[in-house]
């Protein structure tokens, strides 16, 4: 009993409905007891008006014929019919002798009180309680006069009723809104959480059914959804990344491997062991580079490396990284033009920003036929650095590709194929993004930085 | 000569970089943990320290460094690490490091680097006029001679020039002079810095009898009259 009742508890549905339910019940009892209070108040003024009332019309029946006329006014008002077995009359001489009126006896254990008082009286022999009002009249007599009070214990035990009738109803509702919520819910979740633990198990391609509809269930199973397609695109490509890198790592260390197998062979002269260690070294050295290189776009690709932002000025950075290639691009026949520079400061890694671009421009220079134009522009909170060529520019179908790790739309050419990678993780890490366009002829890289709230000031 | 302490758990590392730099002719003292590293450190005088920035017990470099400079000492450092982060070198430069360096590096590029920190103390930084051979450099009015005759160089020619004159007979690498000439740090892309090398070379060493800025095979440059000598030994005379 305890432990299926333990085991209730755990259940958060479960306790969400019965506290809601207790809830509830005391909201009710709270109001009963207010409605009560109110009535009960509102009764016991109407008694005291009444019987105020009626001791003001007989002490005027006194005043005007004596003894006499107070009690014949007594006696018809008792025999009127009107409430009569709720009113209390009671008309005593100055020796405490009965005259007339309906109580046995009077309650004269009370002292005399001006108002009206609540008090036990014996009437017709049943004792009850009542509330009364007593006068001395001037003639030595003892008007006693009140109005019992078993109306009012028939509206507070019909309360009562009422009440234990409610919550015992109020209750059953509870116990079985409890069941069907707790089942509802219970359905809900366990139809999440059979397809987490399938994924939990290894069957990734695993999603929640998610029927149409707008309630809260709904959309945190298409969120769910939503997350669990963002990680397995993310485990293929890290599992495309990690396939690529083993590759890239091959090839190399096969060609060191020959380089020094073909050294070791007998009768190989100081020459050949000294140019094949070179040999090694330079490959082993390429390979450090490499590697180091990945490791910087994991990192980036991860966004550990904010806390070196400060603001920098993208004008500048521009500006110096074309000065840095000017000489090259002269040797290559290419010009370097400046469309633009607007005065942009963002909150960034200046090296990093510089390292970016070099790697466009350099592209850029690479494949220009004769002219490379750079320029920086500010669209409200954007920064836009476009970088275009006049080269033979690529197939639109290769644009997708360009930035993924190792891709190279020319295998024949140099490097590793990792520039354009490091420059969109770098691009990334500062909240942008890098797309590719036909300048017609030539390609255009429009590389997009955000810039934050906080520098938007620093910028004139 | 330089006395060298190497402060580098690692002793694959350590003893990597003791031989590489004792076959340079240098002296060099190894300590394999932060307290005697420290220790060594204060108690000798020493041209240049190798420090490690993950040492055991949890010990992190740059508080070496740090009380290092707290207790006014001056000695170039240089910090290697393995964290490749940009953060890092931030770090550590802000530590009071000379210079950083991230493992693995080459030897070469750590030598090159050693060089021109142990350079940095001594006093003739600061010379108005620059001269060897027969090139001549006035830094003040930016004038440059090459055997009397009037060299003109655009800006960042001047200011490669200069670093190379102020560490001649000193390999500096392409990273190095990236970092001075442009004041970025980042590896650069294919052949920029050669190509401004390059040039100078043509405006410098036009018809002159000896050149003077000469290629060193996948390190960096050097600026030396010393004819095609191996020039790591020609700086130990």
């Amino acid at each position: 009993m305890i432990s299926a009742f333990r085991r209730l508890w755990n259940s958060i549905s479960f306790r969400l409905t019965l506290n809601y339910g207790l809830l509830a019940i005391l909201t009710t009892l709270i109001l009963i007891v207010f409605i009560y209070f109110q009535f009960i108040g509102a009764l016991r003024t109407e008694y005291t008006r009444q019987i105020t009332a009626a001791a003001q019309r007989l002490n005027v029946a006194y005043e005007e014929g004596g003894r006499s006329a107070l009690i014949s006014a007594l006696e018809l008002t008792l025999s009127d019919r009107i409430d009569s077995d709720r009113e209390i009359y009671l008309l005593l001489d100055e020796d405490s002798r009965k005259l007339a009126g309906n109580l046995d006896e009077s309650p004269m254990s009370y002292p005399t009180y001006a108002g009206v008082f609540e008090a036990e009286v014996i009437q017709d022999g049943i004792p009850t309680r009542g509330h009364l009002k007593i006068q001395t009249l001037h003639g030595g007599e003892t008007l006693v006069v009140g109005h019992d009070l078993s109306e009012m214990n028939d509206i507070t035990s019909l309360i009562g009723q009422a009440t234990v009738a409610a919550i015992i109803l109020a209750v059953l509702l509870v116990v079985l809104g409890t069941y069907i919520f707790r089942r509802e819910l219970a359905y809900r979740v366990s139809h999440i959480r059979r397809t987490t633990q399938q994924i939990g198990a290894g069957q990734l391609s695993k999603r929640i059914s998610a029927p149409t509809g707008e309630d809260e269930f709904t959309l945190l199973n298409r969120d769910i959804n939503t997350m669990l397609d963002r990680i397995e695109l993310l485990m293929k490509s890290a599992r495309h990344i990690s396939d690529t890198i083993a590759h890239n790592l091959r090839t190399p260390l096969t060609r060191i491997m020959g380089v020094l197998r073909t050294a070791q062979r007998p009768g190989a002269s100081v020459a050949q062991l000294t140019q094949a260690n070179q040999q090694a070294i330079e490959g082993i050295e390429r390979l450090n580079v490499l590697l180091e290189k990945l490791l910087q776009i994991a990192e980036m690709e991860a966004g550990i490396q904010r806390r070196s932002f400060k603001p920098c000025k993208l004008d500048v950075i521009v500006d110096d990284v074309l000065k840095m290639y000017e000489t090259l691009a002269e040797e290559k026949g290419v010009s370097l033009h400046r469309a633009k520079l607007e005065n942009v400061t963002l909150h960034g890694d200046v090296n990093l920003l510089a390292s970016a671009l070099a790697n466009l421009v350099d592209n850029a220079v690479k494949f220009a036929a004769s002219r490379v134009v750079v320029s920086v522009a500010r669209q409200e909170r954007t920064a836009l650095i476009t970088i275009r060529d006049d080269g033979a520019g690529l197939p639109p179908a290769e644009y997708e590709h360009l930035g993924k790790h190792f891709y190279r739309s020319d295998p024949s050419s140099e490097g590793h194929g990792l520039g354009l990678t490091s420059v969109k993780s770098i691009v990334g890490l500062h909240g942008g993004s890098l797309s590719f366009s036909d300048a017609k002829p030539g390609l255009r890289v429009v590389v997009l930085l955000p810039i934050a709230a906080k520098d938007l000031a620093c910028s004139p | 000569m330089w006395q060298c302490l190497i402060i580098e758990d690692d002793q694959a590392n350590a003893r990597y970089l003791a031989n590489g730099l004792m076959e340079l002719g240098h002296v060099v003292t190894v300590c394999g943990d932060g307290a005697s590293g420290l220790e060594n450190a204060i108690k000798d005088q020493w041209d240049v320290i190798i420090l490690d920035r993950i040492l055991p017990n949890n010990v992190d470099g740059l508080s070496i460094l740090s009380t290092l400079r707290a207790l006014g000492k001056k000695t170039p450092v240089l910090v290697l690490s393995a964290l490749s982060a940009v953060d890092d070198r931030v770090d550590g430069l802000r530590a009071g490091g000379d210079d950083y360096l991230v493992k693995p590096f080459s030897f070469s590029e750590l030598v090159a680097r050693l060089d021109v920190l142990v350079r940095r103390t001594r006093p003739d930084l600061e010379a108005k006029e620059l001269r060897i051979a027969d090139l001549s450099v006035n830094v003040t009015l930016q004038k440059v001679q090459r055997g009397g005759r009037l060299v003109s160089l655009q800006p960042q020619e001047f200011r490669l020039l200069v670093y190379l004159m102020l560490n001649a007979h000193r390999v500096v690498t392409r990273t190095m002079l990236l970092e001075t000439i442009w004041g970025y740090s980042f590896d650069a892309q294919s052949n920029v810095i050669d190509v401004q090398v390059s040039r100078l070379r043509r405006k410098i060493d036009a018809g002159s009898v000896i050149p003077l800025i000469h290629t060193v095979r996948g390190i960096g440059y050097t600026l030396s009259d010393a004819q095609g000598a191996n020039l790591a030994e020609s700086e130990e005379k």
